[in-house]
């Protein structure tokens, strides 16, 4: 990591670059690179495409950013919006915006409010995600899960009463579940609290189940 | 003797793991995603596992997690590496009781390296062989012949799921070595002796050795 060949990449303004390997990388504007990018912190205000992957330990973006490889860090923090047409891999993710992942995508820790999009699998230790809008993934699994709406929708709902947030997945697998404005078509879990607004085929459930008085669920089966 | 899959659920009920723990694991690589098998039951989709595979190694995991962190865990755990470079004498073979003495003097002279010493891979073999041998399956003619065959195979399996297949035809001995999964069908004449998924075996081997 501190090997001295390794410089930093500053861009202000807009440019292109093919990539490589970087101590720091600091981008306000925007920028397009063509290859893989590996670096130690990565820092964006504004746009940038990476046609390769991404590989950092630290990331953080205001803005806008798009992936075509996958992306493989420690830390991801920012808000805007993040898509990535493969995979990604973080320890720690706290993101406000718009997460959109093609394939799977493990963390440690996912915070997330806004909008979410996974194509395969979401898992993580904790995975905490504020709603606003529409958001699916196809499989959710993990330590700790939390789904609500966020804040800002509860904001939202009273300028527009009939927009709604939900949050759609095939199953929920996790130790501790606890959901609201959710569909799904199988929840397993030790404990699982099934909040408001819920839609759910199956729940599956070891210690407790509660049930709001909104929610759907067709059955429940206790292990 | 099929190989056998488990359900995500059994597989929690079984080893007592939980949720959290399956999916760190994966993350850190600990469980590899081939092993991750989506099959549509008439729940709907269902995640399945190798049960022999993932069983030894949960089982491998719990008890190293007190002493190491799970990156190194993972490290030990990639496929045969940390392994590969093992070399072991005959002396501490017999003494970890890997393989019985009867299937190191009958064979060991033939496949240990030229410094006497055993490498991983020829150890592998020789699990094999002996596994075979103490089922009674086979006769310590066939067990040369078996060696041959995995010794000269290696390189091209190594890094894959593999299974052996040994069949017998008119008492003739066959081996066959088939990357899985793979589905082998035979004529009538054909029995089929045993199927040995060389993952479980490197698993079960790793096991021993550390």
């Amino acid at each position: 990591m501190t090997d001295p060949v390794k410089g930093n990449l500053k861009i202000l303004g807009n440019s292109s670059s093919a990539g490589g390997s970087f101590q720091n990388v600091g981008i306000t504007g925007e920028c397009r690179f063509t290859g893989d990018v590996d670096c130690v912190k990565f820092g964006l205000t504004g746009n940038t495409d990476i046609e390769g992957s991404l590989h950092a330990q630290e990331i953080k973006l205001t803005g806008e950013c798009g992936v075509r490889g996958g992306i493989d860090a420690l830390s991801v923090r920012g808000r805007g919006e993040l898509k990535i047409d493969s995979r990604m891999k973080a320890e720690r993710l706290a993101f406000e915006g718009h997460l959109e992942v093609k394939e799977d995508c493990e963390a440690g820790e996912f915070r997330l409010s806004g909008v979410v999009e996974i194509g395969g699998l979401l898992s993580g230790d904790q995975l905490d995600i504020g709603l606003f809008g529409y958001s699916r993934a196809g499989d959710v699994g993990g330590g700790t899960i939390r789904i609500k709406p966020s804040k800002g929708y509860k904001l939202m709902k009273m300028v527009h009463p009939n927009r709604n947030v939900r949050f759609e997945s095939r199953a929920i697998e996790g130790d501790i579940v606890e959901l609201e404005h959710v569909s799904a078509e199988t929840v397993r879990g030790g404990r699982v609290i099934i909040g408001p607004n819920c839609i759910i085929e199956t729940v599956e459930y070891r210690e407790s189940l509660e049930i709001h008085k909104s929610a759907k669920v067709r059955s429940q089966v206790k292990l | 003797m099929e190989d056998e899959l488990i359900s995500k659920k059994e597989l929690l009920d079984l080893t007592g793991i939980s949720y959290g723990q399956l999916y760190r694991w994966k993350r850190k690589q600990l469980i590899p995603e081939e092993w991750f098998i989506r099959k549509s039951t008439f729940t709907g989709q269902e995640t399945f596992f190798p049960k022999m595979l993932v069983l030894a190694r949960v089982h491998n995991i719990l008890n190293m997690k007190d002493d190491l962190s799970l990156d190194e865990l993972a490290s030990r755990l990639s496929d045969t590496g940390g392994f590969s470079d093992i070399r072991l004498t005959e002396k501490a073979i017999a003494e970890r009781n890997i393989v019985t003495d009867l299937t190191l003097s009958s064979y060991g002279l033939d496949v240990q390296g030229d410094d006497g010493m055993y490498s991983f891979d020829t150890l592998l073999h020789l699990y094999v062989a002996d596994n075979l041998l103490a089922n009674g399956d086979m006769n310590l003619e066939e067990g040369r012949l078996l060696l041959r065959t995995l010794d000269s195979h290696t390189e091209e399996l190594k890094g894959r799921p593999c299974e052996l297949y040994f069949v017998r035809k008119m008492g003739v001995a066959l081996f066959m070595l088939a990357p899985s999964p793979a589905e082998l069908y035979f004529d009538e004449g054909v029995r089929l002796i045993a199927k040995v998924a060389l993952g479980d075996l490197i698993e079960q081997l790793k096991g021993r050795l550390s």
